[in-house]
């Protein structure tokens, strides 16, 4: 399965989001996936889309294209997820993981989504290819 | 995503219903529950019987919303999370950062204890 988004600036977050949990959705239907699988590759894809669309424009460029492959191997599940935004290697470039104190006066509410993500995969991968960032996970879907 | 509220004295329940996808609809979430809290409240219990869907931006209103109402404090409690939403709690941590529990009614007694 394959899923092209090549968003006008103006398109809602929820829109590109929206049709990712659809596909993730009918795909687990189709393979069948447990309704946990399926509530956590929609987390993952769903956190990697929204941060290429917070964070992924060049400059005052559209936001950038974003493809999406699934291919299942049962009981694996292989997604890469390309943009042509700015190059980011979420190994590398994440900040880390959010310190939450449960008596601090306050506690951090972003930087949640990427360590989310690696809790969630069996592997991730970055890699550059002709401009683009390709970002491989493997996840278990039982 | 739509928000719900019933109010039991001096304690706010809120039920967001359907799906918390994205920025724009943990904000929506963020704000319709500020908006309803008043400064007089003693509780804020945040029930997910309805909620189908949160990822790391809901997740991140939950946040903001434990921040205020620690300022004030405030008793927050959150209540019936289907599995996938425990599990997503316990990934990131926030199992430990705000006090959940099974049912309404438990939510109930629990910020009653707390009074």
């Amino acid at each position: 399965m394959q899923l092209e988004f090549a968003p006008a600036p103006e398109t809602p977050d929820d829109q590109v989001l929206g049709a990712i949990a659809a596909a993730v959705q009918e795909l687990g239907r189709r393979e069948g996936w447990s309704d946990g699988s399926v509530y956590r590759l929609n987390v993952v894809l769903d956190e990697i889309a929204s941060n290429i669309l917070v964070h992924g424009r060049k400059g005052e460029r559209a936001i950038p294209r974003i493809t999406i492959r699934i291919r299942c191997r049962t009981p694996e599940v292989i997604l890469e997820v390309w943009d042509d935004g700015h190059p980011f290697n979420p190994l590398r470039d994440a900040p880390p993981k959010p310190i939450l104190e449960p008596g601090s006066e306050s506690v951090p509410v972003g930087g949640l989504g990427l360590p989310l993500v690696r809790s969630m995969v069996d592997t991730l991968a970055y890699r550059q290819e002709d401009g683009w960032n390709c970002l491989t996970l493997t996840a278990r879907t039982r | 995503m739509e928000v719900s509220f019933e109010r039991d004295g001096s304690v706010l329940i809120a039920r967001p219903h359907g799906r918390v996808e994205g920025l724009a609809a943990a904000t929506t979430l963020q704000k319709a529950l500020e908006d309803a809290l008043r400064p007089t409240d003693a509780a804020l219990i945040l029930d997910f019987e309805s909620l189908v869907y949160i990822s790391s931006a809901g997740l991140r209103a939950v946040a903001i919303l434990r921040n205020r109402t620690h300022a004030t404090r405030m008793n927050f409690v959150l209540c019936s999370l289907s599995k996938p939403v425990q599990d997503l709690f316990a990934s990131s941590g926030f199992d430990n950062l705000v006090r959940v529990v099974d049912t309404l009614d438990n939510a109930r007694w629990a910020v009653a204890e707390q009074f």
